[in-house]
């Protein structure tokens, strides 16, 4: 919520999760095209 | 922020001289008790959040010019006097003075500059070598520490898009004095940090990219059952690429049952559906210790000022039956139809009771969205309740996932409840509104979209004979128009850090794009591997959620 101050919630394994995913969706993707 | 500019900030924090009353000369002789005995809650929260050293040391002369004015300077001391002492404040009357210095220091969303395309493309081995490195990362984690972490800090430059007319609105919305109190004095704190440049390049120093660094060297680590679900997710990604090699095959899946299982038995709460009574089983945001993994100080610090208490949510509910969903796992919880609940908290449809009282992004309209928090069944909620768009993508996907197990294609009542949020969605789409983060209270834009695209590949599943019943008027195919162009001519056209370029990715992925769109996002990623130590693979900087509830919000 944007009050009463910012809560940031992530750290490293949040970005390698995100990472992993974007990478693995995108790689079938193009795959899937050739 | 280079660190030349750094010390410079620091060194003038120090030594220049206050330009008008402090927040320690206003706030300490109103609020600092002569023992910790004596003190009422709103004194408790000043001292242990915003009087202890290290920020007195940041704003020890960061004065407010807006305070030499000696009538501002009282309405600001009675404010806070009636928030110690009045048994039933007027919280317009409180929050006013702060509203209007929040006024007088406006800030700005971050805004990338364009970047000329990428001239060369990320080879496939390369992108198979990053999957198996992040892969690697979240499995050493998890032996580690028995969980995957998640890591949560406070920005006290607060929101952009949170001025004075916000906080008037949660002053009234929230529902707990304790959160009363936090909001009125982080922003008045606030004030005092955006009155001061030096001072809050210190607490927030700039940086590349829409998503923010987690720069505070205080995060708290913990463990809930969004973020479980939301692992086991990725790891589920992975092993669906075929890249993991045998002896990976059984810890992954053992990891992501142990995560499943977290999510449905030690953060399950019952509870009541708000109009019916029926009872359901929902998933709670963050379990009692030892489950949460909070240090036992943190623990016991949210306890002491008041925001012990947790109820369950819309959205970790949807992320962790969604997660079971897609790991075909059997369990009963599974069989409850959450449209039926659901249906209860949406707007404009059964929601009698639980009305978005914290409506901070009521420049929409907000019908047919789902709002946050459940009531437990002592019918707390003491946040009130706020309506957020991509917790509504969450609903939509689950329900998705479960159409033949909930028989929502038999029942009109669950049918209309999707229809509803569709349509939500879709005027928030067509208007342009989901690319402004006023519109969202948890998320960025670029994470809607990224879950617009995980809820997209979960309809695009459905039968097309159930999705022209669930979506006559192909608002989808609109969304998915409007959101890929989004992304590709705006978000990854622009400087982008590591997190912003895997949501866009994502998005675009999941969205089918043209696979040519994903060469800023891939170069982006490649660029950024290896900025931190191992066995981290990126700098552990951008943040998922951006905002959340006060000392509750760990989702």
């Amino acid at each position: 919520m944007k009050t009463p101050t910012r809560i940031l919630v992530g750290g490293p394994e949040v970005t390698s999760a995100f990472v992993l995913s974007a990478l693995v969706h995108a790689r079938k993707r193009s795959a899937a095209l050739t | 922020m280079a660190l030349i500019h750094y010390t410079r900030s620091a060194f003038r924090v120090l030594t220049q001289p206050s330009d008008g009353p402090t927040l320690y000369e206003l706030c300490d002789p109103l609020l600092l008790a002569s023992t910790p005995a004596d003190e009422s809650h709103l004194q408790r929260f000043y001292r242990v959040a915003l009087a202890h050293p290290a920020l007195r040391l940041i704003l020890r002369r960061a004065g407010l010019p807006h305070l030499r004015d000696p009538s501002w300077c009282n309405a600001v001391r009675e404010s806070i006097l009636a928030a110690r002492d009045e048994p039933h404040p007027d919280w317009q009357r409180i929050g006013r003075p702060v509203a209007d210095l929040l006024d007088k220091l406006p800030q700005h969303a971050p805004r990338p500059a364009h970047v000329a395309p990428p001239t060369k493309a990320i080879p496939l081995p390369r992108i198979e070598h990053l999957i198996r490195e992040c892969a690697a990362h979240l499995l050493t984690s998890y032996r580690t520490n028995d969980f995957i972490p998640a890591y949560a800090a406070f920005n006290l430059t607060g929101d952009p898009d949170m001025r004075g007319r916000e906080l008037l609105t949660a002053l009234d919305g929230l529902h707990a004095g304790t959160y009363k109190h936090a909001t009125l004095m982080f922003n008045l704190a606030r004030a005092f940090i955006l009155g001061n440049p030096d001072a809050a390049a210190l607490i927030s120093p700039s940086w590349t990219g829409v998503a923010e660094p987690m720069w505070s060297p205080v995060q708290i680590r913990h463990r809930s059952a969004y973020y479980d679900a939301f692992f086991a997710e990725a790891l589920m990604d992975y092993l669906d690429s075929g890249l993991s090699p045998i002896q990976d095959q059984t810890p992954v899946r053992h990891a992501i049952r142990q995560m499943i299982h977290f999510c449905l038995e030690t953060s399950r709460e019952r509870v009541r559906a708000p109009e019916s009574g029926r009872p359901f089983d929902v998933i709670t945001a963050l379990a009692p210790p030892p489950h949460s993994r909070l240090s036992q100080f943190f623990w016991q610090l949210k306890h002491d000022l008041g925001f012990g208490l947790y109820v369950p949510d819309c959205d970790t509910t949807a992320c962790a039956f969604s997660a079971a969903t897609k790991f075909n796992v059997t369990h009963p919880l599974l069989d409850q139809p959450l449209p039926d609940f659901y249906a209860e908290y949406q707007v404009a449809h059964e929601n009698r009771c639980n009305p978005p009282t914290v409506t901070i992004n009521d420049h929409l309209d907000l019908s047919g969205g789902v709002v946050t928090w459940i009531e437990n069944l002592a019918g707390d909620r003491p946040c009130g309740n706020d309506l957020d768009p991509t917790l509504n993508l969450d609903i939509l996907e689950v329900s998705f996932l479960n159409y033949e197990r909930w028989r929502i294609g038999q029942d009109p009542r669950r049918q209309r409840t999707l229809r509803e949020i569709i349509r939500f969605q879709s005027r928030l789409v067509d208007t342009g509104a989901f690319a402004n983060p006023r519109s969202h209270i948890y998320y960025l834009p670029e994470l809607y979209c990224a879950y617009v695209g995980r809820c997209y590949e979960a309809f695009a599943s459905l039968p097309s004979a159930t999705r022209a019943a669930l979506d006559p008027d192909r608002d989808f195919e609109r969304i998915r128009h409007h959101v890929l162009a989004y992304v590709r001519d705006e978000l990854l056209a622009r400087n982008t850090n590591v997190f912003d370029a895997a949501l866009g990715l994502l998005a675009l992925a999941k969205l089918n794009a043209d696979p040519a769109a994903f060469a800023p996002a891939l170069t982006c990623i490649e660029a950024s591997f290896g900025e931190g130590r191992r066995p981290l693979s990126f700098l552990p900087t951008p943040s998922l959620l951006r905002h959340s509830k006060p000392m509750n919000g760990i989702r």
